[in-house]
C-alpha cells in the first residue's frame, strides 16, 4: 500500500464520487416519496383492483430479478423501443424503479401495521377515510418507515455501483478504469470502499437526525397546527 | 321522544349470522345497557348504529332522519371502545381537541378550551399535556370519553368500556358514565358490570345469538328475568 498513490487515486475519484452522489440522491428524492405514497395507497386498495395488481407486479419483478438485469433492460431494451434516453436518466430511472419497488413494501407494511382501532377511532369521530389516513394513520406509519427507509437508502447507494455496466462513469466505473490502467488494485479498492462508506455513513447521520425529530413527542402528527 | 329507531337489522359475516332481526328503540335521555354472552352480536349491533359495520338489511334512524352521509352521522354519535384507541402521538388535550377543531371548525383556542373543560369533567384536569402512554388504563378511557363528548353527540355508544381495565380502575370510569347519564346523555352501554346496570340503566337488554331475547327495567330484569337463557346467564355472571 502506497499512501501517496492512494492520495492521488482519492483526488481522481472525487469527480466520479460526485456523479455517484448525484445519481443516488436524485434517485432517492424521486423513489422515496413515490414508493412510500404508492405503498400507503396500496394498503388502502383491495387485492383485486387493477392498480393494486399493477403495483404488486412491479414489486414482484423488482424483488425477483437482480438489479443488474433491471439495468440492462433499460440499457438494451428501451432504445429498441425507440426511446433514446441519456445515460444519466437511464441510470436514475433504473435505480428509481428498483428502489421504489422496495419502498412500496415499506410504505404498505407501515400503514398496515397501524392498529385497526386507530382507524375506528378516527372514523367514529367523523373523519372520512382520507382524512383519517392523513391525519392519524400516516403520522404513526411514518415513524415505522424511517428505519427501513434508512436501510433502503444505503442499499440504493450501493446499487448505484452496478450502473458501471452501462458505462456511466460513476465511482465504481472510475475505480475500475484507474486500477486496470495502472494494474494496481488494492489501493484503488480500499479508497473506493472508504468513499462509499463515508458517503453512506454521512447520509445515515442525516437520516438519524430526521428520525429523532420524527419520534419526538407529537412528531409528524398534525405538523404545525399543534406546534407550540 | 324517540331518539334512535333501529328496525329489523340483519348482519352476516360469511355464513355466520351476527344480527338476526334486531329491533331497538331509544328515547332521548335514555340509558340502555346491553349484555349477553360473548359472540351474541352486542358489538355488531352498536357498531351498526354508527356504521362502523354496515347492516345487510334493516333501517336505522336517529332523530327521525335516516343517515344521509356517514361523517355527519358519526359526528352526532360518540363511541367509546374497549381498547380506548387514543391517538398515541397526541397528548390528552390534543386527543380531545382534534375532532372539534378539524371537523366542527373551532379555532385552536376554542377547541383547547373545550378539551380542558371536558378533561376537568372526567377528573383529569392535571393530565392534559400527557401522552396516552403516560396515563393509566382508567385515565386513558376517561380521555376517550372526553374525546367522544367533545363532538357534542346526541348519543353515546360504549363497547365494554371497562373490560380491558384492572379492577381498581373500573370504578373511576363507571362513575364518569353514571354522571354522564344523570346529566341527561342518551347512552347505549355494552357491559357485564351488572352493578352499573342496576344503578344507571333505564332498561337492560339481553342478547343471544344475534337477537334481543329480553328487555326490561333493572328491577324486573334482575328479580324476574323474563327469559330462561337470561336466568342462566345471570347465574353465571353473578356467580350464583
Ligand atoms: N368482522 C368480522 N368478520 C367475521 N366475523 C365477525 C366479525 N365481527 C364479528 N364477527 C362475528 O360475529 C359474532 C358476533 O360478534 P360481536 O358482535 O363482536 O359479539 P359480542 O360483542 O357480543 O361478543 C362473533 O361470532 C364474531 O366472531
Ligand atoms: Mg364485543
Amino acid at each position: 500500500m502506497d499512501p501517496f498513490y492512494m492520495a492521488q487515486v482519492l483526488v481522481r475519484l472525487l469527480p466520479p464520487l460526485g456523479l455517484t452522489m448525484l445519481l443516488s440522491l436524485t434517485a432517492l428524492v424521486i423513489a422515496t416519496p413515490l414508493g412510500l405514497v404508492l405503498g400507503a395507497w396500496r394498503a388502502e386498495l383491495s387485492d383485486q383492483q387493477p392498480a393494486a395488481r399493477l403495483i404488486d407486479t412491479w414489486v414482484l419483478i423488482v424483488r425477483g430479478t437482480p438489479i443488474l438485469i433491471q439495468i440492462f433492460v433499460f440499457y438494451f431494451i428501451l432504445p429498441k423501443l425507440g426511446l433514446q434516453t441519456p445515460l444519466f436518466v437511464m441510470g436514475v430511472g433504473a435505480l428509481v424503479l428498483n428502489s421504489a419497488g422496495y419502498q412500496i413494501e415499506i410504505g404498505r407494511a407501515a400503514v398496515q401495521s397501524v392498529a385497526k382501532g386507530q382507524w375506528e377511532a378516527a372514523l367514529a369521530l367523523g373523519f372520512d377515510r382520507r382524512a383519517s389516513l392523513l391525519q392519524f394513520i400516516l403520522p404513526q406509519a411514518a415513524r415505522r418507515m424511517v428505519g427501513p427507509v434508512m436501510n433502503e437508502l444505503s442499499q440504493l447507494i450501493k446499487a448505484s455501483s452496478v450502473l458501471s455496466v452501462i458505462t456511466l462513469f460513476e465511482l465504481h466505473k472510475a475505480a475500475e478504469a484507474i486500477s486496470s490502467a495502472n494494474l494496481r488494485f488494492s489501493e484503488v479498492i480500499v479508497v473506493e470502499g472508504i468513499l462509499y462508506f463515508v458517503f453512506i455513513f454521512g447520509i445515515s447521520l442525516i437520516a438519524r437526525v430526521f428520525e429523532r425529530r420524527l419520534s419526538s413527542a407529537g412528531g409528524l402528527a398534525d405538523a404545525g397546527s399543534f406546534a407550540r | 321522544m324517540t331518539l334512535l329507531a333501529a328496525n329489523n337489522l340483519f348482519k352476516r359475516f360469511g355464513s355466520f349470522t351476527a344480527l338476526d332481526g334486531v329491533d331497538l328503540d331509544l328515547d332521548r335521555g335514555e340509558r340502555l345497557v346491553i349484555c349477553g354472552p360473548s359472540g351474541s352480536g352486542k358489538s355488531t349491533l352498536i357498531r351498526c348504529i354508527n356504521r362502523l359495520e354496515e347492516p345487510d338489511s334493516g333501517t336505522i334512524t336517529i332523530e327521525g332522519l335516516p343517515a344521509t352521509d356517514l361523517q355527519s352521522l358519526r359526528r352526532r354519535v360518540g363511541m367509546v371502545f374497549q381498547q380506548f384507541n387514543l391517538f398515541p402521538n397526541l397528548t390528552a388535550r390534543e386527543n380531545v381537541a382534534i375532532g372539534p377543531r378539524k371537523l366542527l371548525g373551532l379555532s385552536r383556542a376554542e377547541a383547547d378550551a373545550r378539551a380542558e373543560a371536558l378533561l376537568d369533567r372526567v377528573q383529569l384536569a392535571g393530565h392534559a399535556d400527557k401522552l396516552p402512554s403516560r396515563l393509566s388504563g382508567g385515565q386513558q378511557q376517561r380521555v376517550a370519553i372526553a374525546r367522544a363528548l367533545a363532538m357534542e353527540p346526541v348519543l353515546m355508544l360504549f363497547d365494554e368500556p371497562t373490560s380491558a381495565l384492572d379492577p381498581e380502575m373500573i370504578r373511576e370510569v363507571l362513575d364518569v358514565m353514571v354522571e354522564l347519564g344523570e346529566g341527561g346523555m342518551s347512552m347505549i352501554v355494552v357491559t357485564h358490570e351488572m352493578g352499573f346496570a342496576r344503578r344507571a340503566a333505564d332498561r337492560i337488554c339481553f342478547m343471544d345469538q344475534g337477537r334481543i331475547v329480553a328487555m326490561a327495567p333493572p328491577q324486573q330484569f334482575f328479580e324476574a328475568p323474563p327469559h330462561p337463557r337470561l336466568v342462566r346467564f345471570l347465574e353465571n355472571i353473578l356467580g350464583h
